[in-house]
């Protein structure tokens, strides 16, 4: 392939790709993200391929696999064109079915098509899901249909027509007004107005420049960023590119966490191609802008995400952060000018120039523009990703888009934001979700992690977990968030192990305010929000804990017992068997009784006994009954249905 | 575990001599060939990229991607994140624990397993999720624990 | 630049940071992680200080926010000193011992803390390793992991080869915590008194140490400067005053290492003097662990000081029943970097290195003999290839060794010997030599010189401890 040396070239390109592509062909389309390979994306895969080698039918059918469409809890998903058909939850058993009827005789297999559970209806395409439904996918949209392995994919989709346009139309300050106009904040963490941040790489002294992409991703239970570099690379590519361009760097990074190695790998084709047609290196596209990048990979540490760590990090140091009070912006990278944003913004500045600022401000609220890909986990019925408008309420995301809690129960908060961030419990289901309106409610929108929480989980324990993973993730270096840290933890894990006392709350208040105040870097200052939030919001939860020495959400092992109802127990021996500590007198025909004083409260007698019988439950905050005695312990079987009790 | 094959370690370092900032690369580099940092290359890396020790050590301690210690043959990383820790990941390492009668970031002393936690594998939507070698588990159980690990010899 | 500092007016250079601008009007402010030698860490946030721009206030550490035009800072606020009050809260419940901390704390009104009370003495305040790796240059000790779990050490717990016991760590530690660590060398002024009374034995001289003896010779085995220390090994070994010798050796042309050697073979292996300082302290604990107990170890001042730190702080004889070293120290103005001497002989006299004859420093001069022909200049030109943290030691003739050995001080073809243990004497009688004349005074000035760069270098380090 020959570099592309003008825009021409490059429409020149695009024309014969599609041209070359006959859109009534057969096509299956398989979604091959991180959580798909989790689902046995690969296997289904082989199965296509195999299933077409038999069939004779390579040439006639069409295969692509691409990246995560987001559907993750129904994953592996393929799509079938031109029909646009979509298959969920696709094993490799399924698949000469799928070849035979819907590729051959153009028949429809039900089963594979998504349920509604409310109305018992099917549906055939993706946009009539539920999940789909609801969002507004502009930056992840390419993720559907694209091969991120293949250039020519993104191509053909209109891909890298917006640098051309910047880089032959529009001068560096042109961009940036562009981006200014569109109001558009940074993806990662605190929403900062990405054009004035340029504008001020841009404006600092200081020969080279550098442009930084972070796919550190560390907030644990995100994951927008991986998918897009999973799924398409070359959109990451051009947005890092325009930037350049505006900022006036030539030279880029990609700070990706090696724990994505399918992110690494793929990128690192996208890179390779993308140099070959000439979106990157010496005179892009004839404009005389010259631009490379290299690839760094982070080796794990969620402090790292934080600007000045990673810069460190790229030059081969600890990640810890700088004890400078000077923006990376003016001497960031070998004390350079740096500019750093996440994946999901670099990648929404291609839309931006192709269809302008005004398009993008139509989208979202006043201070808040475009969509944000939210990671919808936790106890959700549909998880995966999300892709909305600004502004879209929690409860639209959850219930909507989410189909709601797990197995009927009662939502309890939803943690967004991240380690830094905190959780919004039920009263703010109906609030508009973005960067304003989520720091209010005292949580943040982070890098748009939302972990859905339901009745079963425990807050207290919530926010212990929180700071146990920051004891770990702190570097810790300064004395606040180090000492704090491991004192808050002290505290935490106190109360869940049922000896919190008076003053516990006021104490972890007094550290997280000082924490806040004296931290060296934003992990140390936002490292007590999830406990401070938590407080704010679960008071009474916290106060159960240490004055009743009850978990209302009967999650504390020390705070809860295990018992087995006698009425319920129909002796089917499977609590007993499992108990690891023999710690279940029981027998055939005999009700089951947990011997206390060796319960090691694994609960595994809990999840073993059968739903049907639902005999064994938690007990928090008041008295085990008494075991019954032995003689009182023999079922008779009855006639009919049921046991009779003797 | 591997011995470590010094003339493998000198050729990565070569990769990177001359160039600027490159150390946590090229560990990642002896990382993901022999599963772990030996005393024998940081003193490789030390004496051939004009590093001290201490420094080298520092970074490979700091980074949980790298590890001090030989592992086993089998690595299985259980995902902590906030979204597989709502849905029993502890639960799960518990079980794991229990199964292999060692704890997170040990190696059974016949070298099959070593364990590890990792805080977010990103693959939320599986939760909870485990990583054994290359290999995602997901929507894992704690009855499944045993079957999963049986795979691995 | 114009600030204002507690209502008091002060104008500073731009590039000074709040702290300085403060401390220069008599405004106290507490730090424990700062040194005006060293980059500011900001990590005890003790410092920290409210300042106000364009009405608004924030909360930053003075130690290394720079000053800026119309400020306003505020050093006493009642929320500033909430803060430094839990901070020293906290480092309180972890170092109750620590009278640094007992005080600063009692100063803020703390004396009891509300948490758990942990036995811990250091506070990481990375001043230790930022002298180490700023000034000094040898990096011997790092922080190691992250979190609540991040300490301070040398790699693997284990003895570090590259402290060269300069004690600058020492000096600046805020607490005890460097005086307990296991597997560096931090000599003080202490230490040498302690050692000198516990090891040696002889008049003490201001100069060059605890000395019984002063001798030159000539070895009738031959070798470089008249081949004492060779002689020395190998009647040693004779009359079994040990059974094994660790020693430098040359491997790969020029470069070196320490091996442990067990018979004359060996030891003549190991003959010529290096300027090259090598791993040495793994290579002795190797040896203690593979069994061997009786063992001459011949060193560097830097190397002498670590043996005798382990001795001092060690219970070697428990953990190595039997165990006996005898220490031949070397004399030492510095010692050069490897790869830089090798390029600089190169470039200078176009000679390889590693195909050298021999090298030797004699008179100020460094001669390195080649193919038969001798080059030389002056050591002085060299300063940029002298090793990191060279500069920071004081000691020229091993003052801790059992037994000193040199060129310096003696005739050409002869050795300078210092006797400063009963080790040392029988040694010393062991050996066949033929002596000659010693000229002390040219050792002292030598020792003099070394000594006071050291002290020079060292002050700057003294002067900004609190």
């Amino acid at each position: 392939m020959p570099r592309i040396r003008s825009k021409a070239d490059l429409k020149a390109l695009r024309k014969t790709i599609v041209g070359h592509r006959d859109l009534n062909k057969p096509y299956i389309t398989l979604c091959s993200g991180t959580a798909c390979h989790a689902t046995g994306s690969d296997v289904v895969a082989a199965a296509i391929q195999e299933e077409l080698e038999k069939q004779g039918l390579t040439e006639e059918v069409g295969v692509r696999r691409t990246g995560c469409h987001g559907f993750c809890e129904r994953g592996p998903i393929i799509i079938i064109y031109p029909e646009e058909i979509c298959y969920l939850n696709v094993t490799p058993e399924d698949v000469p079915e799928i070849i035979e009827k819907t590729i051959k005789e153009k028949q429809i297999i039900d089963r594979l098509l998504y349920l509604d559970s409310e109305t018992g209806e099917r549906k055939v395409h993706e946009q009539d899901i539920p999940f789909y439904k609801y969002q507004t996918r502009l930056v992840f949209s390419g993720n559907l249909w694209v091969d991120p392995t293949n250039i020519e994919d993104y191509i053909a989709l209109g891909g890298y027509r917006a640098l051309a346009k910047v880089l032959n139309e529009m001068t560096p300050e042109e961009v940036l007004e562009e981006v200014k106009r569109a109001n558009l904040r940074g993806r990662g963490g605190g929403g900062f107005p990405a054009g004035w941040k340029w504008e001020s790489t841009r404006d600092a002294a200081g020969e080279p420049k550098y442009v930084i992409v972070n796919c550190d991703e560390g907030d644990p239970g995100a994951y927008m960023d991986r998918s897009i570099m999973e799924g398409n690379p070359h959109r990451v590519i051009e947005g890092l590119a325009i930037v350049a361009y505006a900022i006036g760097s030539h030279h880029g990074f990609f700070y990706v966490r090696q724990e994505y190695p399918l992110a690494v790998n793929n990128l690192a084709i996208a890179l390779e191609q993308a140099k070959e047609y000439g979106f990157l290196g010496a005179d892009i596209l004839g404009s005389g802008f010259e631009f490379d990048v290299i690839v760094h990979r982070g080796a794990g540490a969620f402090v790292s995400g934080e600007s000045s760590a990673l810069m460190n990090a790229i030059e081969g140091k600890v990640g810890e952060p700088r004890p400078k009070y000077i923006h990376t912006s003016e001497s960031g990278v070998w004390d350079k000018p740096s500019n750093l944003n996440n994946v999901e913004t670099y990648a929404i500045v291609p839309l931006i120039f192709e269809k302008g600022a005004e398009w993008f401000c139509s989208i979202g609220t006043e201070g808040s523009k475009g969509t944000k890909i939210f990671s919808l986990v936790g106890e959700v019925n549909n998880t995966g990703l999300v892709e909305v408008p600004m502004g879209t309420t929690l409860r639209d995301i959850i219930y909507k888009i989410g189909g709601g809690i797990r197995s009927g129960k009662r939502f309890k908060g939803v943690q967004t934001g991240g380690p830094s961030g905190g959780i919004i419990p039920e009263q703010y289901l109906d609030s508009p979700v973005d960067f304003d309106e989520l720091t209010k409610l005292g949580s943040m929108m982070g890098s748009g992690g939302m972990i859905v929480m339901d009745e079963n989980t425990c807050i207290v324990d919530l926010a212990r977990y929180f700071v146990d993973f920051l004891c770990e993730e702190s570097c810790g270096k300064c004395v606040p968030c180090r000492e704090g840290l491991r004192r808050m933890r002290e505290i935490l894990e106190g109360i869940v192990a049922g000896k919190g006392k008076e003053g516990d709350i006021a104490m972890l208040e007094e550290i997280g305010a000082v924490m806040k105040k004296a931290s060296l870097c934003a992990l140390g200052t936002t490292a007590a929000n999830p406990a401070l939030s938590t407080i704010r919001y679960f008071r009474d939860e916290y106060e159960a804990h240490i004055k009743d020495k009850r978990c209302p959400a009967l999650v504390c092992k020390a705070l809860i017992s295990y018992y087995i109802e006698p009425e319920k127990c129909t002796a089917c021996l499977l609590c007993s068997k499992n108990c690891p500590e023999d710690a279940i007198d029981g027998g055939k025909k005999m009700i089951h009784v947990i011997d206390q004083s060796k319960c090691i409260k694994c609960g595994i007698c809990y999840d073993v006994c059968p739903s049907k019988a639902g005999a064994v439950i938690k007990i928090s905050g008041t008295p085990v009954p008494a075991p019954i005695p032995e003689a009182k312990r023999k079922i008779a079987r009855g006639k009919g249905k049921g046991e009779r009790r003797v | 575990m591997a011995e470590i094959n010094l003339k493998r370690v000198d050729e990565i370092i070569e990769g990177y001599k001359g160039e600027e900032g490159v150390l946590i690369q090229l560990l990642l580099d002896i990382q993901n060939e022999f599963n772990w940092i030996s005393p024998e290359a940081i003193a490789r890396i030390s004496e051939q990229m004009r590093i001290p020790k201490s420094q080298i050590y520092r970074i490979a301690s700091f980074y949980k991607a790298m590890s001090l210690k030989p592992v086993g043959r089998h690595i299985i990383h259980v995902c902590m994140g906030t979204a597989c820790q709502v849905r029993g990941a502890p639960k799960i390492l518990d079980r794991i624990e229990e199964n292999l009668k060692i704890k997170e970031g040990e190696t059974t002393s016949d070298m099959r397993f070593s364990l590890k936690r990792v805080n977010c594998l990103g693959c939320c939507a599986m939760g909870p999720v485990i990583l054994v070698d290359g290999t995602y588990h997901g929507k894992i159980t704690s009855a499944m624990v045993e079957s999963i690990l049986g795979q691995y010899e | 630049m114009k600030l204002e500092i507690d209502d008091k007016t002060v104008e500073i250079e731009a590039g000074n940071t709040l702290l300085a601008a403060a401390r220069s009007i008599g405004i106290d402010i507490p730090t424990l992680c700062y040194h005006p030698a060293l980059e500011p860490f900001g990590a005890c946030r003790l410092c920290s200080v409210e300042i106000e721009k364009r009405g608004r206030t924030k909360v930053v550490t003075a130690c290394n926010y720079p000053v800026e035009d119309g400020l306003i800072v505020r050093t006493n606020t009642p929320d500033i000193i909430e803060i430094r009050k839990l901070l020293l809260e906290l480092l309180l419940a972890r170092c109750p011992d620590e009278g640094r901390i007992q005080s600063l704390a009692s100063e803020y009104g703390v004396s009891k803390p509300r948490f758990q009370i942990e036995d811990e003495h250091c506070i990481l305040c990375g001043l230790c390793t930022r002298v180490c790796e700023e000034l000094v240059g040898v990096s011997a000790i790092n922080v190691i992991s992250r979190g609540v779990e991040r300490e301070v050490g040398a790699p693997y717990n284990e003895l570090s080869d590259d402290c060269i016991g300069c004690g600058a760590c020492a000096l600046v530690c805020p607490t005890d915590a460097i005086r307990l660590e296991k597997n560096i060398y931090p000599t003080t002024a202490e230490d040498i008194q302690e050692i000198e009374g516990k090891f040696l034995e002889g008049e003490r001289d201001e100069v060059l140490g605890v000395f019984s003896d002063l001798v030159a010779g000539k070895a009738s085995t031959g070798g470089q400067d008249g081949g004492m220390v060779t002689a020395l090994l190998i009647s040693g070994m004779k009359n079994n005053l040990f059974d094994a010798a660790l020693v430098v050796r040359r491997v790969e042309g020029y470069n070196a290492e320490a091996v442990v050697v067990e018979d004359e073979q060996g030891i003549l292996s190991a003959r010529g003097t290096k300027y090259l300082r090598v791993p040495m302290m793994s290579k002795l604990e190797a040896a203690l662990k593979a069994g061997k107990r009786r063992i001459a170890v011949v060193g560097t001042p830097c190397e002498v000081k670590a043996v005798r730190k382990l001795q001092q702080q060690r219970d070697l004889e428990r953990e190595y029943p039997g165990i006996e070293l005898t220490i031949l120290g070397l004399f030492c103005l510095e010692s050069f970097d490897y790869d830089g001497l090798k390029a600089d002989m190169s470039s200078r006299f176009d000679v390889e290195l590693d195909k050298a004859d021999k090298t030797q420093i004699s008179k100020g001069k460094y001669i390195v003999t080649a193919g038969g022909k001798d080059y030389s200049c002056d050591v002085r030109d060299m300063e940029a290839i002298v090793r990191e943290g060279c500069p920071y030691c004081g000691d020229f003739v091993s003052q801790l060794a059992d037994i000193s050995i040199g060129s310096v001080g003696s005739p050409d073809d002869c050795s300078t010997v210092i006797v400063r243990s009963k080790a040392g004497k029988k040694l010393l009688d062991a050996a066949e030599f033929v002596s000659a004349e010693v000229d002390k005074k040219q050792i002292v000035k030598l020792a003099k010189l070394k000594k006071r760069n050291a002290d020079r270098n060292l002050a700057t380090i003294l002067d900004g401890v609190q």
